[in-house]
């Protein structure tokens, strides 16, 4: 199955509808947020501080008079920002250590595997808080350190199935013919892996927001005059005694999105899997089996 | 078992210098010279000097490197370049919080993971396993600060039945205080683990299930019930065992954010506060002792694997 065609299905499962309403809205909120916002996210008016929901303010206001519901609009910019930086990271560099280790030059598969299988072993934040301590911080940073931490868990995924695929009848065809290098790569073997590599996509998408949330909150990630979701996090903690209501959105936000990417990969993957009907895949994939 | 033990002692050995060459490699490429940036652009050049002095780095890349690494295999990790204090013996005392913050947090994780996911995937139909799943599934979408600051707002301010930040004075002298100190931080990190382990539990005890060796036990007219706890439930053991090595990197990383959250001096806190204060030393030793402790633990439930899985043993 194309994964074009996967994504189409997964759209009529339970699990692929609440999946893609959030990050439908995600996306348009982000786009939106260019355009029009209803406050500036970064007007501070001391005297508006711990406004309560109202008309005015959906949301009420923070600490410091700033509209709630306009930081947590201008925040998604970041979060799209990481998800898809992360993606777009982690994916090429599994793609590509995982091709080094099946097809490249035999004298260098061996040490890469021992290579990743430390970097695998390297936590994703810690490597995060090295890059910062050399870099001083920024989601640029943010999006390299975690990409690279699941780039390496990706390409041990993908390297599996790189392996099965090799072993082939169809490899061995195309190899007979001729077909060998960039082109066997590209035609029989990266269509084959393409939906093992979009599942684990969408899972490392959902969590590089969770590891952004988590820097942000340290100090590491968004920079001050950024809206982030982790960062808001960050800075109603002070306050969580008087005013829990407004710790409440930023977590709330983070954890729909994520589930969200948690989701689709769940989804994509039962879909993919070529064992199950598309009966049993719309069966099973219905909110709350997850099998 | 020997020959064994001898390829994984070796690549242990290779993972811990191939990660020290990560660490002290990625340190330095600080763009830039070090010694300004550690001494702040007020630092007269007398400092600089000093602090150069003071990193070595008047010797060439390489001879830094060996000077690093033969201080860790004598059991030195270097001095702190700010307060000249030595680093193993901070890093000992920091550990007196963050290693019983872990273990915690992982007995937590499994005493709710393991009855739940053999439960869920015994009783798979039922309602209340379809909740539990659907709950493990959001749980683990949860980010670990969101669910310390609600732990805070439920257990501290609303019910007060735990303290929500800090660390006693007297420490592990009062070991009623230092538990209730480290245990929302760890029921936090627990929670969100057990999340994630529980689903693993689940999988293999359906694979467990479904296993050959447990449906002939059924054959023989064993119930399903006896037959998986009998024949099935060692083998959820022994995935469960190799799986705890992956775990152990992600509890650490909780804690590092969790010991900010409630304020406990461990080493994660240690090490945010290190890199807001640039003591390049300090956090390069603390990083590879983080992941050298993660690597160790890793050939160790390797080996236990090994030792208890009747299944490796073939061919030996």
């Amino acid at each position: 199955m194309t994964v074009f065609k996967a994504f189409r299905m997964v759209g009529q499962t339970g699990k692929g509808q609440f999946a893609y309403t959030v990050l439908g809205l995600l996306i348009l909120l982000a786009a939106m947020s260019y355009v029009w916002l209803p406050h500036d996210p970064n007007y501070a008016q001391g005297w508006n501080a711990w406004l309560p929901m109202s008309l005015e303010h959906p949301l009420g206001t923070d600490g410091s008079g700033r509209d709630v519901a306009s930081r947590l609009i201008a925040g998604t910019r970041i979060t799209v920002l990481v998800a898809v930086g992360t993606g777009i990271v982690s994916g090429v560099i599994g793609v590509v250590l995982a091709t080094a280790q099946t097809l490249g030059p035999k004298l260098l598969r061996e040490p890469l595997a021992i290579f990743i299988d430390v970097l695998i072993a390297f936590p994703t934040l810690l490597m995060a808080i090295m890059f910062t301590a050399v870099f001083t911080g920024g989601i640029p940073i943010v999006i390299i350190a975690v990409g690279v931490g699941f780039g390496v868990q990706i390409a041990r995924v993908v390297r599996a199935e790189m392996r099965q695929i090799l072993g082939a009848d169809y490899i061995l065809a195309a190899r007979a013919s001729g077909v060998t290098g960039f082109r066997l790569l590209m035609r029989h073997i990266l269509p084959n892996i393409s939906s093992v590599l979009t599942v684990q996509i969408s899972l490392s998408m959902g969590l590089a927001i969770l590891a952004e949330s988590g820097l942000s909150y340290l100090g590491f990630g968004a920079p001050p005059g950024v809206s982030s979701w982790g960062r808001m996090l960050e800075e109603t903690q002070r306050y969580i005694s008087i005013h829990p209501e407004v710790v409440f959105w930023p977590g709330f936000a983070i954890t729909l999105t994520v589930l969200a990417f948690y989701l689709l990969g769940d989804a994509l993957r039962e879909t993919l899997d070529p064992k199950l009907t598309k009966k049993q895949v719309l069966r099973r994939t219905s909110l709350g089996v997850q099998g | 078992m020997k020959r064994f033990l001898i390829t994984r002692s070796f690549t242990l050995l290779i993972g811990l210098v191939l990660s020290s060459l990560i660490i002290f490699v990625t340190l330095r490429l600080l763009p830039g010279d070090v010694a300004q940036v550690i001494g702040g652009s007020q630092a007269s050049p007398e400092k600089i000097l000093d602090i150069r002095e003071k990193l070595g780095l008047n010797f060439p890349l390489h001879m830094q490197y060996l000077d690093w690494i033969k201080g860790i295999a004598t059991g030195d990790l270097g001095n702190s370049i700010l307060t000249g204090s030595s680093v193993q013996a901070e890093i000992l005392q920091k550990a007196e919080v963050t290693v019983p913050l872990t273990v915690y947090s992982l007995l937590i994780g499994l005493v709710i993971a393991l009855p739940l996911g053999v439960f869920t995937a015994y009783r798979h139909q039922t309602k209340v396993s379809k909740a539990v799943s659907l709950f493990s599934i959001v749980a683990a979408a949860v980010p670990v600060v969101w669910a310390g600051l609600l732990g805070i707002l439920f257990f501290s301010t609303w019910l007060g039945w735990l303290p929500s930040q800090g660390f006693p004075r007297e420490g592990w002298d009062d070991p009623l205080a230092a538990i209730r100190a480290l245990t929302l931080p760890a029921l936090t990190i627990g929670l969100i683990e057990g999340a994630i382990l529980f689903r693993f539990v689940k999988s293999a005890t359906f694979a467990a299930l479904d296993a050959e060796h447990v449906r002939a036990a059924m054959s023989r007219g064993r119930t399903r019930f006896n037959a998986l706890i009998g024949h099935g439930l060692p083998a959820v053991g022994l995935s469960i065992i190799s799986m705890l090595g992956l775990q152990i990197a992600s509890l650490l990383v909780g804690a590092v954010v969790i010991e900010q959250l409630f304020n406990l001096p461990g080493l994660g806190r240690m090490l945010i506060v290190d890199v807001g204060n640039r003591d390049l030393l300090k956090v390069q030793s603390t990083l590879f002792v983080l992941t050298a402790v993660i690597l160790v633990l890793g050939a160790l439930i390797d080996v236990v694997h090994r030792l208890i899985d009747p299944r490796m043993r073939i061919g030996e």
